[in-house]
């Protein structure tokens, strides 16, 4: 189901590029603004070591895109057909200015790590110009804002788990307490957003009124497991909200909910392997 | 409020499904047969990367499938493609194979055949 290359690809992408992005805003939605800085310094190995896992996979899929669109074994790959892929109008645009923006961030992150906003603009771009490799690139400017916002939205979720994962290593009860108190609202819009835009998604690749035999597609079943998925992140949320938080920010040790965010970071990979598979495969096939 | 409505306007439109490329109607029609004619044309259900798209006419039958030399050209929508054999087909069987990659980036292939009495 899927070319395993494609898939392998397709999730290193979303994987570095969403957490590259959620971990750069990550500050702005749960530190005070004096912390926010230090914050970036601290998680600055990993970002970089994000940022060149996606621009490694950036290259690698743009050979693995060239030999299945032109329908090519890897063998006969060459400058002249990855020419080709780069120069067709928005999916060969976008995978220039992903590349252009990584190297940027990269550089930035190695030298000039203190323009914070500036490296959350290049990782925004980065992750939102994966929208036009997939189904979001076939049904005009709707469909590409609402797989656009989705990944933003989904982006920003991961990334906040990092973050906290990334906190409790350094970061005071207090502190910790603080931060995560302050996710309550972020949340729900990630949650909303998600949920909005995902529904428009689903409805406009698998058409309306939905096609004879929807439910038996293979598509719409790894459609059902990534909603099963999402549940289980937003079950894992819920238990954190309001046992789990509450609990640390009493006194209790933070360990039930490093494992908790850990799995809900698993859980959320998973989506991302399911969502690597989905954009490849047709609700219609 | 405005979700809401939008969200109604949109289970109340029909919309097509975003799937592969299909090839929606082809002229002559697959399993057809025809007089000889002057363009094979085909219909697909989305917009097509030209570059990395197109098709070709082969006559069957009598041993080997033999290439019939065809000029290839895309509708402006790029969600056509047209084959102008250089001579009339004579009569006997033929089959397109064709191949296209759109904005989703799946390579799909098929072929349909006709015959030229």
């Amino acid at each position: 189901m899927g070319d395993p290359g494609l898939t392998a690809v397709r999730f290193l992408l979303y994987a570095a590029l969403g957490l590259s992005f959620g971990l750069l805003l990550f500050p702005v939605h749960a530190l005070p603004a004096g912390l926010r800085d230090r914050a970036v310094r601290q998680a600055r190995p990993l970002l970089v070591i994000l940022a060149a896992t996606g621009l490694l996979a950036s290259l690698a899929g743009l050979a693995v895109l060239a030999g299945g669109m032109l329908g090519l074994p890897a063998s006969q790959i060459g400058a002249d057909e990855i020419a080709t892929i780069l120069a067709l109008p928005g999916l060969g645009t976008s995978i220039v200015v992903r590349i252009a923006v990584l190297v940027l961030l990269l550089v930035l992150l190695l030298v000039a790590s203190g323009l914070r906003r500036t490296m959350m603009v290049l990782a925004g771009v980065a992750l939102a110009s994966l929208a036009w490799a997939g189904h979001g690139a076939s049904g005009g400017a709707i469909h590409l804002a609402a797989t656009v916002l989705h990944l933003l939205a989904a982006g920003l979720w991961l990334g906040a788990i990092a973050g906290y994962l990334l906190m409790m290593r350094c970061a005071g009860r207090d502190e910790l307490a603080a931060a995560l108190g302050r996710f309550v609202g972020t949340g729900g819009v990630i949650v909303a957003l998600l949920a909005a835009s995902g529904a428009a998604n689903a409805l406009m690749i698998a058409g309306w009124p939905l096609p004879a035999g929807f439910l038996g597609f293979s598509w719409t079943m790894l459609l059902a497991l990534k909603l099963a998925l999402f549940a289980g992140m937003m079950g894992l949320a819920a238990l954190h909200r309001f046992r789990l938080v509450p609990a640390v920010a009493a006194g209790a040790p933070v360990n039930s909910l490093r494992f908790s965010l850990a799995t809900e970071l698993v859980l959320g990979c998973g989506v991302l392997a399911l969502v690597a598979i989905l954009g490849q495969i047709s609700p219609a096939a | 409020m405005l979700f809401r409505s939008a969200l109604f306007a949109a289970l109340m439109v029909a919309a097509p499904a975003i799937a592969h490329p299909k090839l929606l109607a082809s002229t002559p029609a697959g399993g057809s047969t025809t007089a000889s004619p002057a363009v094979v044309s085909m219909q697909f259900s989305e917009a097509l990367f030209p570059k990395l798209s197109g098709a070709a006419l082969v006559k069957l039958g009598g041993g080997e499938p033999s290439k019939v030399e065809t000029a290839t050209s895309f509708a402006a929508d790029n969600r056509g493609i047209s084959l102008k054999p250089a001579s009339g087909l004579t009569a006997g069987q033929y089959r397109v194979d064709w191949f296209g990659v759109a904005a989703d980036t799946h390579r799909i292939t098929g072929n349909f055949s006709f015959t030229v009495r």
